[in-house]
């Protein structure tokens, strides 16, 4: 009788390799009688009215549906007119959980493109299909010396960049919290060897209770310690990310108010005030992003902690377990163990915080640098605006 | 263009509304014409519609050069 287990295994093998095709081959959508740079200009800017996230690069325009999946459009010349095209995509953060799904259990990798793939093709049949033209005529699309353009462009970047630096700041706090459990886990165990195991000696408990007893204390005070580690680095990053939630939700607003045509009596503060206000922060929101994509680099980011992990945790461990051993049967020795399980995790503490300051500390001059420049661009402009006014 | 069909498309209230057109109308940037039995009507002037283009060509400079 044949194994089904290799089959199963290679059938999920094929479907994966089938699964990439829909992501290669671009689809048919609509033919218009405009030449392919009008025609995706057109289509960046009724999406970015309809309130998506667009990102219009020269011959192709992107649109993200959430935090994982993404449209690709592009636009191929036909005779006078031009086709547009479209295949779904991923942002970074799919493709990682694809990737991670198929390293994790492959024979079910495939579902992962699908599911993107099944996004896209909702969004195309459904909320794209609502906002384009019915036939291959389309209106043409306003320029830069359109006021409302300019407003709704600079608006919708915003708010892309915005959104950005959020999933960007969010990434950031989970491997926050992850990195200062681990910590906390490590300085939990330290601290039950220093106090608690010296503890549980003094004690009458007798000495066959002792390893169980020391297991069960140490695994405690180390998951407490982990817990509030965690929950400390959760709240150092409330701040930030309710900032930034803010700030996407009065883009937002100030979007839909063009769009959609909210009335206003006077409005507390215009879209233009809205773009101007935002502007200011647009470097901080690009500084968010690029620190979470440095900290995904390998040699910048992943390389010092994965070290960390290789040499110094079971550098730790070994000496832990040691120096617990030593306590238990009541040696001499494991006074040097426990001095050298803390010199160890203190002088990890100490060099990862150090590496952890320079490094931001590089990248922050280099913000606090853009930050200045582009305020100095923002009041030439407003200086020069308001002397124009004036001088009417 | 009439002037209660730019109110509405300004989204602004009518007292709002005549402040900043009354300021336009100063500073020579519109023209509004009324008469009898007639809306009133807002046209733009030949200095408005160059103020316009300044304005929006700045701010369209600023906007493209975001530190993305």
């Amino acid at each position: 009788m044949v194994d089904p287990l290799p089959l199963l295994a290679l059938a999920g093998l094929l479907l994966s390799v089938l699964s990439a095709v829909p992501f290669v081959r671009r689809r048919p959508l609509s033919t218009f009688s405009a030449p392919e740079s009008d025609t995706l200009a057109f289509l960046a800017y009724r999406l970015r009215r309809a309130g998506h996230r667009v990102d219009f690069s020269p011959g192709q325009v992107k649109v993200q549906l959430g935090r994982s999946s993404a449209v690709v459009f592009t636009a191929q010349a036909s005779g006078g007119s031009s086709r547009i095209q479209w295949r779904p995509s991923a942002t970074s953060s799919g493709w990682g959980s694809v990737i991670l799904l198929f390293l994790i259990f492959y024979p079910l990798a495939f579902l992962g493109p699908v599911l993107l793939w099944l996004a896209a093709r909702r969004f195309v049949d459904g909320d794209l299909r609502a906002i384009l033209p019915p036939g291959p005529a389309i209106p043409p699309a306003p320029g830069p010396n359109d006021l409302e353009f300019v407003v709704l462009t600079g608006l919708s970047e915003a708010r892309r960049v915005a959104l950005e630096a959020l999933d960007a700041t969010k990434t950031r706090r989970g491997e926050s919290v992850a990195k200062w459990s681990l910590l906390g886990l490590l300085v939990g165990f330290v601290f039950l060897l220093a106090v608690g195991a010296g503890a549980i000696l003094a004690s009458s408990v007798p000495p066959e209770e002792r390893v169980p007893l020391g297991l069960l204390s140490g695994a405690a005070t180390a998951i407490s310690i982990g817990a509030i580690g965690g929950w400390l680095a959760l709240r150092r990053w409330r701040r930030p990310i309710s900032d930034l939630r803010g700030w996407e939700s009065r883009l937002a607003g100030a979007l839909s108010a063009i769009t959609q045509g909210e009335s206003a009596a006077e409005p507390a503060t215009s879209a233009f005030e809205t773009l101007a206000a935002a502007a200011r922060e647009v470097p901080l929101w690009a500084s968010a992003s690029r620190r979470a994509a440095e900290a995904q680099d390998p040699v910048a980011g992943w390389l010092p902690v994965v070290l960390w992990l290789v040499v110094l945790v079971p550098t730790l461990l070994m000496l832990s377990a040691l120096s617990l051993y030593f306590l238990i049967v009541g040696h001499a020795l494991a006074l040097p163990f426990i001095i050298g399980a803390i010199a160890v995790t203190a002088g990890a503490v100490v060099g990862f915080r150090y590496y952890q300051r320079k490094r931001l500390a590089a990248l922050k001059l280099a913000s606090e640098r853009q930050l200045r420049e582009w305020a100095a661009r923002f009041d030439e402009t407003r200086i020069r605006m308001e002397s124009y006014l004036r001088g009417l | 263009m009439v002037k209660t069909r730019l109110q509405v498309a300004a989204n602004l209230n009518y007292d709002v509304f005549s402040k900043y057109l009354t300021w336009l109308e100063e500073k020579g940037l519109v023209a509004v014409s009324t008469g009898d039995g007639v809306p009133s009507r807002v046209e733009i002037t030949e200095k408005g519609r160059e103020a316009y283009r300044r304005l929006v060509s700045w701010l369209d400079d600023f906007v493209r050069r975001q530190p993305l």
